[in-house]
């Protein structure tokens, strides 16, 4: 076991002063560590994307990155997604309204991969949405209200 | 009393009451839980598929830092057990077996059986340094040679699996009087073996528990993702030798099962083992990797199908030999399944003489389990293919064929099976028709000869199934009663609790059983709340499986909530001056001579000491226990449309129109999304998954990279629709749904594929139809070597 290292990061807009094996995943460090464990481990391969979570902005599997190399950024979990006075994300909403959730472990990965689509890409087809979840995998829903949800959510944001 | 109902819920779709915590990552899910003290268990699995265990020794590992307990085989013995067999299996036939069946080993001691199989367990203060010293353990093992398929494992001299046993567990034979003499007689002999390959589950949650074992207090609590608690803690009192009094056994957010997650799985029981060896809370959560060699796996079935028929395609009897992989132990019921596979074969069809024949198999495999289906899946395939192979040798189109065939309504309710399965009722004409009317058949097959006209190729594949719902007693095992348990209570202030003992992961049971419950007592879903998966909280619970939470666990919230409103009735009787058959319940209010009480006022007052009639008790408390008398049957007509790219094997998935009868249907929208979900595992199944094991028994499709589990662009469009015809079993009038996708998708899709290679001559192609597969299929059959 390797010494700790102190490492900043600042999820949801909160500053954590942590120290962590070089090793850490930053899944781990967000899970264990911090305790916000919304986002989620599906696999070893970084296949699933249920650990899915933006840094600066960006859709990153927090698997398949080390703790200290997200040392000074910015991360967003899905514990962020909400307003501050609780109001669900239009994002949150859509999966509800169109049923894209059903045991919902999944589901905090493809939100956060949704909110950098629709960043990136406010008027996605569904193609492109298809395309966008290659990295996010789903065995409860078979994908259709999942890809539903987030052209509802597009619409809802754009107007 | 009388009743007239507001709005009915039942039918209608309201938003899930279950997300609102789950979008804003506030699930529970068991590797979320943490417990101050909890220390970490690695598992150390074997890396042979086969080998006897020479030696292990843990000094270095114990010496790692941190480390706080190293168990093996040579520690896991009585008080501890290891699970036993079920009843049914242990009573499976094998005449020639007396061995009985072997118990569920925890750990691996003398050999190890299968690549995975626990040899030793690494508890240590984090989960880092029980990994790193699980490195560090020194296990000496020889390899031996491997049962590595279960026609292998059948031949004489084939490596044992279990020492003191032949492979095989069950040889089951069945058949009606006339199998013989109706094959001689017939005109039309149609010969196939089918393969039904092994798949995975991969429920998205990988399995994680905490088992905290009190010695103050000689009490266990155990969380752990999985599909019932209660069977959980059924299973633990057993292996641990205590009383069940002694667990608390909790099912917190489960991230799917599929039948893979129902029962106790030995990870667990190590885990509680480890506890009480420690006196702390230990917990695990599996990797990937760890769930694809260890959880189980499902359908690996091999088969003999022939069927007799005229020459118009009436089929007059089948004969079928199925052979199943269990793999290297019992997981349940799991050698009986492919009994309940088998005698599905006759499928939606009046076929009047079948002969079954059945071969259960271990070998140095991951253990087979439930999944999705249930063995029933691999036997609507063989006649759902057989049906099309058929059609094509006496050019009749697909749906005529099966139009022929088809169980009529007026044979309905209760239809029995040559193999002996009552389908309850239904109209399987009427969803044939209506899928063909859904998905433009007519106009598909015109588009069909243009296409090919330009060499391309479309294809058309119909599959009409049927599929069992609400478990139950089974002509398979009669006896077996499967009740179901609910508990309503309403607090004084009007608030309406449920308890159940089925606990869903994903089937939306928060929502759904509200709607039951709010149909009887006229409450708002908002002012009801489920309560399910904790056996501290809830009396008794079988869990979730086979299609029965509406069908028995709903059945049973009906009853607990007729029982509350028959008490409130009395009560509001007994305000209003009236015998309690006088009173009337409208919209939520009681009304009798003239005058009223709301059923808030009715729960706040019957509270109250002086309010009651006489002998009432306060409160308003009830549960109920809803006992199965059949099982229900939904059934369905799928068609699914590809285009093939004969270039590159390429199958281009487009459509599937699923036309569905579950009996009432309570909530559309989730009912849509298990179709679509059921059906995309088995789009999985047909054109995808594969589990592969190389000659030496090791997986070689381990991970996520390695086991095509579909994404979205492998999805095809989903057309849903339900017709509805109600069970007689149930007041409710439902069937249970969640397995008929997973049952009809895989023949569809693969009668699509082989329908739109006709022109090509290929007759079958085995599952998974990667591009590979289809494109040598084109090729053999291009050079006269028909598959």
């Amino acid at each position: 076991m390797a010494d700790s290292i102190p490492v900043t990061l600042t999820i949801n807009g909160t500053e954590y002063n942590i120290d962590v094996e070089p090793r850490l995943l930053l899944v781990h460090a967000i899970r264990d560590v911090i305790g916000l464990t919304g986002t989620h481990v599906g696999c070893d391969t970084s296949q699933c994307g249920s650990c899915t979570v933006l840094l600066n902005g960006e859709a990153v599997k927090s698997c398949s990155m080390l703790a200290v190399q997200a040392d000074g950024q910015q991360i967003e979990t899905v514990e962020g997604l909400a307003a501050a006075d609780g109001t669900l994300h239009p994002i949150q909403q859509a999966f509800a309204e169109k049923h894209g959730l059903q045991c919902g472990f999944c589901t905090p990965g493809m939100l956060m991969l949704s909110k950098a689509l629709l960043n990136e890409n406010p008027n996605p087809s569904k193609d492109e949405i298809k395309h966008a979840l290659a990295g996010n995998m789903c065995r409860c829903t078979g994908y259709q209200n999942i890809v539903l949800a987030i052209e509802f959510a597009a619409g809802q944001l754009s107007r | 009393m009388t009743t007239s109902s507001p709005p009915r819920q039942i039918g209608q779709s309201p938003r899930r009451k279950e997300d609102d915590r789950l979008l804003r990552g506030q699930g529970a899910f068991s590797d979320d839980i943490n417990i101050p003290g909890t220390v970490w268990a690695h598992f150390v699995r074997s890396p042979h598929a086969h080998a006897r265990i020479l030696n292990i020794d843990s000094s270095a590992a114990m010496a790692h830092p941190g480390v706080l307990r190293v168990l093996t085989g040579a520690d896991v013995h009585p008080p501890y057990h290891p699970i036993p067999p079920v009843l049914a299996v242990r009573d499976a036939e094998n005449r020639d077996n007396e061995a009985g069946a072997p118990a569920f080993t925890l750990i691996a001691r003398d050999k190890a059986k299968y690549a995975g199989e626990i040899v030793a367990i690494v508890v240590a203060e984090t989960r880092e340094a029980a990994r790193d010293a699980a490195d560090l353990l020194m296990v000496r093992y020889e390899p031996l040679p491997v049962a590595n398929s279960p026609e292998q494992a059948m031949e004489p001299g084939a490596p044992r699996v279990h020492d003191e046993r032949s492979n095989e567990q069950v040889r089951w034979l069945k058949s009606t009087e006339n199998v013989s003499s109706t094959f001689e007689d017939s005109e039309i002999i149609l010969r196939h073996d089918f393969v039904n390959q092994r798949i995975h589950a991969v429920p998205m949650e990988p399995r994680a528990g905490i088992a905290h074992w009190d010695p103050a207090t000689q009490f266990l609590t155990v969380w752990a993702s999985i599909q019932g608690a209660h069977e959980l803690r059924t299973q633990m009192a057993e292996v641990l030798g205590i009383s069940p009094d002694q667990i608390r056994s909790v099912a917190p957010d489960v991230g799917g099962g599929f039948g893979a997650k129902h029962g106790g799985e030995v990870e667990y029981f190590l885990l509680a083992i480890a506890s009480m060896e420690l006196g702390l809370p230990v917990k695990w959560a599996a990797s990937r990797t760890e769930e694809f060699l260890s959880l189980s796996h499902a359908r690996g079935k091999t088969s003999e199908f022939e069927i007799a028929a005229d020459r118009d395609g009436r089929v007059k009897a089948l004969r079928l030999r199925h052979t199943t992989d269990l793999g290297a132990f019992p997981k349940g019921a799991t050698p009986i399944v492919a009994q309940t596979s088998a005698i599905i074969a006759t499928g939606v069809y009046g076929i009047r003489e079948a002969a079954f024949e059945v071969h259960s198999v271990y070998t140095n495999h991951t253990p087979e389990g439930a999944y999705r289906g249930y063995g029933r899946p691999e036997g609507i395939y063989l006649i759902e293919r057989a049906m099309d192979m058929l059609a094509r040798d006496l050019d009749i189109d697909p749906a005529e064929i099966r139009r022929r065939n088809m169980i009529q309504p007026e044979e309905f309710p209760y239809y029995r099976t040559p193999g002996g399965d009552i389908y309850d009722s239904g109209n399987y004409p009427e969803a044939l028709e209506r899928a063909l009317e859904v998905s433009g058949y007519e106009s598909l097959r015109a588009r069909q000869s243009e296409m090919r006209a330009d060499g391309k190729y479309l294809g058309i594949g119909l599959a009409s199934w049927v599929k069992t719902g609400g478990f139950g007693p089974s002509s398979l095992d009669p006896s077996s009663s499967m009740p179901e348990w609910a508990r309503v209570k309403v607090s004084p202030g009007g608030v309406v609790t449920i308890y159940t003992g089925s606990s869903p992961h994903g089937q939306g049971n928060y929502t759904t059983y509200a709607q039951v419950a709010a149909d009887t007592l006229h409450v708002p879903i908002d002012d009801i709340s489920v309560t399910h998966g904790d056996t501290a909280t809830v009396t008794y619970g079988m869990g979730t499986f086979a299609s029965r939470n509406m069908v028995v666990g709903g059945m049973a919230v009906l009853q607990a909530s007729q029982k509350i409103l028959d008490k409130m009735t009395r009560f509001a009787g007994h305000a209003l001056g009236s015998d309690p058959d006088g009173v009337e319940f409208t919209d939520g209010v009681f009304n009798a001579n003239g005058s009223s009480i709301t059923f808030r006022e009715v729960a706040a007052r019957i509270n109250q000491v002086l309010e009651r009639p006489p002998g009432m008790e306060m409160g308003l408390d009830e549960s109920s226990f809803y006992q199965p008398t059949h099982l229900t049957f939904n059934y369905g007509t799928y068609v699914a449309v590809v285009e093939v790219d004969p270039e590159t094997g390429d199958v281009d998935l487009q459509q599937l129109f699923c036309v569905d009868d579950q009996g009432v249907v309570v909530h559309p929208v989730i009912v849509e999304g298990q179709v679509h979900g059921g059906a995309a595992q088995g789009i999985g199944q047909a054109l995808y998954e594969d589990i592969v094991y190389d000659e030496n028994g090791q997986l070689l499709s381990g991970s996520l990279m390695d086991y095509a589990l579909p994404t979205a662009e492998m999805m095809p469009e989903f057309i849903s629709e339900f017709i509805e015809t109600p069970s007689p079993t149930n007041p409710l009038g439902v069937k249970g749904m969640g397995e008929g996708p997973t049952t009809g998708a895989p023949p569809a899709v693969v009668n699509a594929v082989v329908d739109a290679l006709a022109p090509f001559n290929v007759r079958d192609i085995v599952m998974p139809l990667t591009p590979e597969r289809v494109w040598r299929a084109i090729q053999d059959a291009q050079n006269g070597d028909q598959s």
